[in-house]
Formats: C-alpha cells, structure tokens, sequence
C-alpha cells in the first residue's frame, strides 16, 4: 500500500483501505476503484490522507539508526518506570516485552 | 481520615454528580417485565439529543451497522435492549466527568481517554474470551475508575497529595489514596455507584478492579477490567492519575487462559480500536 495526499489521487486508483467519514461512518470499503464523483467526495469531506494500491515509487526515507535508538530509548525509560515494581513478576516481564515492540511500532509509523 | 468518615462525606454531598432523566425512566422500564418495546422507544426517543447519539453510535463502525439502523425501535430489535442501555449509560457517563479542572497532575481529557481505552480494552477482550455481555464490559472500563472524579472534585487537596505521593514514590494511585485519604476510588465508586442504582456486577467491579479475586457477584467482569485497565496503561492509552502499572492476578489471567502471544497478536487492532471509540465518545 502506499499513502497519498488527497489532491494526488487519481481516477482509477484502487482503495487499500477503507474510507470513514468523521472516523466513524463508513463511506466506502477498500477494494474500490476511484471514480470522478468519489474524488470529489473525498476533497469535499477534506480527508487529508489515503491508502492506495500499490507499492510507493518514493518511499519515505529510512529512519536515521541514531534516531530509532533515541525512541527506543525513550520507550524503555518510559516502561521501566512503570513496570518498576512488578519487574519480578515473569508475566508482567513478558507483557512488557510485547508493548514494547507495540509501541515502537507505532513510533516508527 | 477514616473509610467511614470518607463514606459519610460522599453520601452527605448534596451536588454529587446525577445521571440524566431518561436514563432513570428507562432503567426503570427495564425492570418491568411488562413493559413494551413501543413504550421504551418513546420514553427514549423524547430526549432527542440522546436519540441522535444513540443512532449515530450504533451506526458507527464500532458497533458495525453503517447507516442502516434509522429508529430507536430498529436499534433495540437488532441489537437488544442492553446494548442500547449500555449505550445511554456511556453516553450519561460522559455528562458526568469533568471537563476541565485545575488539578495538576490530573488531567481530565487524558482521564477519560483512560477509561474509554480501559473499556473499549474490555470489550474486545471480553468478546475474543466469550463472557456473556461483553457490551457490558465497555461500561464496566468506563466506570471503574469512577472514584477519582469524586475525589477531584470534592476531596481536591487530599487528592492532590496522593496524586505527587504516587507520582514521587512510583506507586499506584490506589495505594497512595490509602496512605493520604485513608480510603481509595474503588470504594468511593463503589458508593457512587450504588446512589445511581447501577446494576450490581457493574458496582462490583468499580469496587474490585484492583483486586477481581474478591469479587462476590461477577469475576468475568471484574477479571476483563482488571485486565483491560493493565493492558491499556501498557498501550498508554490515556492516564489514570499514576505512572504505575498493577500486577495481573493470577487467578484472573488463568481465568480466560489468555497468552502474552494473544495480547501480541491484538495490541495493533486495539490500538485502532481505542482511536475509534476516543472520536466516538468523545467528550
């Protein structure tokens, strides 16, 4: 999939996900194709991003190393304060492995 | 101060926060087996605000039914009468946080996002583990924290206190509550709970989130609470006031033989999840 603003949409162009009005009505399901009239629905309703088909002919650059270890960094400061107490607890150790790798998921989006 | 002197306080408040008239009469309809489809529809759909909140929830792609639900009637047929209750519950619990305050340490945006997250948690944890009203655990994560509203607004500086203690020794909110006010916000939820005649499970939980062993009357919810509100302070959905995270219960965990490999496996979907219900229920 590759993300495209809005006024670089073209016709033709097959949705990979779908389309919410306000985040929470569903407008039109991925898979379709974009047509004259969905477009303009689309700058009307001023929804600034959308997903594609297809792979991306300029794929954002790759995250500087030194910048992903300072998020990294910053996610473990973050949880070592917090699972301070229960650090012992073998459970809650592999919980906090699992958000981890979530939360620097979501940082690197 | 003593738990029983703290418990006299709550119930001697006269402005304590109220639920809305709608929400009373049909709890009321509810309990009369008698009562008529036809006769809920209207008491509802008099309040018309609630009525466009409902129909606009239902449609949305949190409940699934885009656009195809127009009446409260079709609402209550397709989804029952308990989800459309769950759903006037959460919408009469937003009207009742505060908007704003000037607690430090407590912000009552993030506090809502943190009880939105923890129900919406539940929820999804509930439906994936099957207990039989997952519905209800949304309401369940939105209120089990109901307590530190009460004491925001009417205990600000004893709060206050156990907001920095919790903050300044690392430890659960919970717990410094203890060490300042001599009490703590599952039990002043409970109180508050039971001035707005919520259903009992939904008391029980308020009451114990923090500890789901002790619960009398329903340890499926109480357990997907006390689950949800761990795996969302992970996720740092919102906060609830501390910087520490709980230790699951064992027993709740054995409970739904839930996998740290699941939680892996979910955490991206949740995380759409919680985005969704914030704009949804958004305060």
């Amino acid at each position: 999939m590759r993300r495209l603003k809005a006024e670089d949409l073209e016709e033709g162009m097959v949705l990979a996900e779908d389309i919410y009005r306000d985040g929470e009505i569903l407008l039109v399901k991925k898979g379709a194709a974009l047509t004259d009239s969905l477009l303009r629905h689309i700058s009307r309703l001023g929804i600034p991003m959308v997903g594609i088909e297809g792979e991306d002919e300029n794929p954002p650059p790759a995250l500087d190393p030194e910048e992903i270890e300072k998020i990294k960094d910053a996610i473990e400061g973050e949880l070592s304060a917090k699972f301070q107490r229960v650090s012992k607890n073998p459970l809650m150790s592999q919980l906090r492995e699992v958000f981890f790798k979530y939360l620097l998921s979501v940082e690197m989006k | 101060m003593t738990r029983e002197e703290i418990k006299k306080k709550v119930y001697d408040i006269s402005d304590l926060p109220t639920l809305p008239d709608v929400l009373i009469r049909t709890n009321k309809l509810l309990e009369d087996p008698d009562t008529l489809l036809a006769d809920l529809t209207k008491v509802i759909e008099e309040d018309q605000s609630i009525t466009s909140k409902i129909l606009r929830i239902v449609n949305s792609a949190f409940y699934g039914f885009s656009g195809k639900i127009k009446t409260i009637s079709q609402a209550v047929i397709i989804l029952g009468f308990n989800t459309v209750r769950n759903i006037m519950v959460s919408l009469s619990i937003i009207g009742t946080f505060p908007k704003d305050g000037d607690l430090e340490l407590f912000d009552p945006m993030k506090f809502w996002q943190h009880s939105v997250g923890c129900g919406t948690i539940a929820k999804f944890l509930g439906e994936k583990v099957g207990i039989d009203q997952p519905d209800e655990a949304f309401v369940a994560g939105l209120l089990h924290d109901l307590g530190k509203n009460i004491f925001a607004q009417f205990f600000k500086e004893d709060f206050f206190e156990a907001l920095k203690m919790a903050y300044e020794k690392n430890i659960l909110l919970f717990e410094a509550e203890e060490e300042v006010l001599g009490s703590n916000h599952a039990l002043v939820g409970q109180y508050l709970g039971k001035r707005w005649r919520l259903p009992a499970n939904l008391v029980d939980t308020i009451r114990f989130h923090h500890d789901p062993s002790h619960s009398k009357i329903d340890q499926d919810l109480t357990s997907i609470v006390h689950i949800a509100d761990v795996i969302c302070r992970g996720m740092g959905a919102g906060t609830g006031g501390d910087n520490s995270i709980p230790m699951i219960e064992e027993a709740s965990w054995k409970r739904f033989d839930l996998k740290v490999e699941l939680i892996e496996q979910w955490l991206p979907e949740l995380g759409e999840k919680v985005e969704m219900a914030n704009n949804l229920f958004s305060m």
